[in-house]
């Protein structure tokens, strides 16, 4: 096997992400209060985050089968994608 | 598990003030289901201006998905995947000098395989918080995969906030086909593990946000076994590092537009790696109902990637890192896809459908070297669903 390390530096920046999304969350406390009897819009099936679990991991797949990138969306599998 | 309306659900949510962030954004929520998806995915033969040899039909895919979902209690969930796909076609192989620009050399005879996997995940929620631990193993005659993940959630005590995390953990097993033949590896692993962290966050009685980062290490034979790598007139095996360290940021965003019914959706992904890649996921679609058992959604995707240092379609000299490859999906090119989808919804079952165009060019990359890549790929995917409440 080759050099396990071919760059360290994305490492950093990794970290400083981290270190910026958990400090950057405390200024979300200044959302709106949405009482209970006001949240039948976000409801909707239509405003969900998630769409079908069997289309987005199948999503993933592909995408991540063609392309570079992959990763962010939650879903695991498995599979060579190697055509 | 009774299986109430869109409307009635919605109208108990709101209502009563279930704490529950997955049940108040319809996402995930324990109902009792099977699925069926059917997807034919189809590439686009490659032009034969852009094919040096070989066979220029490209991969088409059959996959069958299943999903169950099931209540064991009021507390535990038992959730079942099984796929079973079939793949035919030629596979882009090498890239040589052609006499205007780099030409594809694609594989000979029509691959034909098939691959099976099957997932079973259990969740247990408990005073808000929901644990999900699953396991998965897939097969196909040259790669195995068995890989395991947990995720957690837990919603703040207003029921507007959702805290997630999770990782994953697969460990791989390759054995190429005709690797004595073709002077491939005979027997190789790799292993990825990877962690996330998620915050969802109702931002008003018509808006959602989430963000989520996730950190993945894969090691082990990272190269592909079935690509080769034209360096001054040689053809080697394609030589990737044997470590790669992604990271991603997705927002993902979802706003209620009034008296339409309709959602705008809009997701955002960043990604870079230690292989200096780094891409950018754009979608857009605009879910709207129509009347009460319909909904239409046009969407768009955009995509666009910089090539690693590695990547080049012709090396007209050896790389002093011993690293080289000239697969496609590692150049610079940018993406877009359209995609349009449909469903039918009755109290107790749903179909629906989705099209997709997917077209890619270096042209339309956002940043990155740019490269004439012949070997680019444009497909086609149709899938149709089949979901019933039980």
């Amino acid at each position: 096997m080759k050099s396990a390390h071919y760059s360290s530096r994305p490492h950093l920046r990794a970290g400083l992400s981290v270190l910026l999304f958990t400090t950057s969350l405390p200024g979300l406390t200044a959302c709106a209060v949405v009482q209970p009897w006001e949240r039948g819009h976000l409801a909707q099936p239509q405003m969900a985050l998630d769409g079908d679990a069997l289309l987005s991991a199948m999503d993933e797949h592909v995408y991540g089968s063609k392309e570079a990138a992959s990763g962010g969306g939650g879903a695991a599998g498995g599979g060579c994608g190697c055509n | 598990m009774r299986t109430f309306s869109r409307t009635v659900r919605s109208l108990l949510i709101s209502s009563l003030g279930l704490p529950g962030m997955q049940e108040l954004l319809a996402q995930d929520a324990p109902e009792e289901l099977i699925e069926y998806r059917y997807t034919h995915y189809d590439e686009e033969p490659l032009p034969l201006d852009k094919l040096a040899f070989g066979d220029p039909r490209r991969f088409e895919i059959d996959s069958h998905q299943f999903r169950l979902v099931k209540n064991l209690n009021q507390a535990w969930t038992l959730e079942l995947g099984l796929l079973q796909e079939a793949m035919s076609g030629s596979s882009p192989w090498y890239v040589q000098p052609g006499p205007s620009g780099p030409l594809q050399v694609m594989s000979g005879a029509t691959i034909q395989e098939n691959r099976s996997q099957a997932d079973l995940s259990l969740a247990r929620r408990k005073s808000g918080v929901t644990h999900k631990a699953g396991i998965g193993y897939s097969t196909e005659n040259d790669y195995k995969a068995l890989y395991a993940s947990y995720t957690g959630e837990k919603d703040s005590s207003n029921g507007l906030r959702t805290w997630s995390w999770g990782g994953s953990y697969s460990d791989d097993e390759i054995s190429p086909t005709e690797a004595s033949l073709f002077g491939r590896v005979e027997h190789a692993t790799r292993n990825s593990l990877s962690g996330s962290l998620s915050i969802t966050q109702v931002l008003n009685r018509n808006a959602v946000v989430q963000n989520r980062i996730s950190l993945t290490r894969r090691s082990g034979f990272l190269s592909d076994p079935y690509k080769q790598v034209w360096i001054n007139n040689t053809v080697l095996n394609d030589s990737r590092p044997d470590q790669r360290v992604m990271f991603t940021w997705t927002t993902r965003y979802r706003q209620y537009m009034g008296r339409s019914r309709a959602a705008l959706i809009v997701d955002y992904r960043f990604f870079r790696d230690d292989w200096k890649i780094i891409a950018h996921t754009l979608e857009a679609a605009w879910r709207q109902p129509l009347g009460h058992k319909w909904e239409i959604a046009p969407s768009i995707r955009y995509y666009s990637q910089s090539a690693p240092d590695f990547y080049a379609p012709l090396f007209f000299q050896l790389p002093p890192d011993r690293y080289w490859s000239s697969d496609y999906r590692l150049a610079t090119f940018g993406a877009v896809s359209y995609r349009l989808s449909a469903e039918f919804r009755q109290e107790k079952w749903s179909l629906s459908a989705r099209a997709e165009y997917y077209n890619s060019d270096q042209s339309i990359a956002l940043s990155g070297t740019p490269h004439n890549t012949p070997g680019l790929v444009d497909f086609w995917r149709l899938t149709l669903a089949f979901k019933l409440g039980l």
